[in-house]
């Protein structure tokens, strides 16, 4: 699954620990969702997508073979 | 959802749990080792060294269950590992012992191994997902 946490984060100037802390996770988990190495359940995305204030598809994407 | 930021309390719960379980498991072994004839003191420290465990185990989980999802994810792929890396030393150490290369076990040592080996887990589930 593709993201755009990074460029999302980018354009708020928030730190990977600070978008960690308005979700409720950790900063690794917010590096390893970047990164593609973990993709987060449905309740962490949609979270995620509300403190951007987009859809969820709007910041994650199924790829082919997905 | 859990809170990242692990709190004092839970960490607090975690080494209260930790020293039960390390004074019970010291004290019934050195009663238990000295070998007491009476079979409900015998009976008692038995109930004592399991309850103590159960202690750290319940703070254990209180533990995990207060991180988030991700690292319950690190646990639970940690855990699954050493759980095949265990079940594949046990296989080799039945087949050792039956060929008469390998003496008698410890439960003490299967024990160590299988936290050793939780622990490798983890430090290698960590190090992928960084």
């Amino acid at each position: 699954m593709k993201n755009r946490l990074r460029v999302l984060r980018a354009e708020q100037a928030w730190s990977q620990a600070e978008l960690g802390m308005r979700v409720g996770v950790s900063r690794q988990a917010i590096n390893a969702i970047e990164t593609g190495k973990y993709d987060p359940g449905l309740p962490l995305a949609m979270k995620i997508a509300r403190v951007f204030s987009r859809k969820v598809e709007e910041v994650f994407e199924l790829e082919d073979g997905d | 959802m859990p809170k990242p930021d692990t709190s004092v309390r839970t960490i607090g719960w975690l080494a209260f749990g930790l020293l039960l379980w390390v004074t019970t498991m010291i004290v019934a072994k050195r009663v238990l080792l000295a070998d007491p004839q009476a079979a409900l003191l015998r009976a008692a420290m038995v109930a004592i060294g399991i309850g103590g465990f159960v202690a750290w185990l319940v703070a254990m989980v209180r533990f995990v269950a207060s991180q988030d999802e991700f690292s319950q994810r690190i646990q639970l792929v940690s855990i699954a590992i050493a759980f095949v890396a265990m079940a594949l030393l046990a296989i080799a150490g039945d087949f050792l012992q039956t060929a008469g290369f390998l003496g008698h076990l410890d439960f003490d040592a299967i024990w160590m191994l299988m936290i050793g080996l939780w622990w490798l887990a983890m430090i290698a589930t960590a190090r992928y997902y960084r």
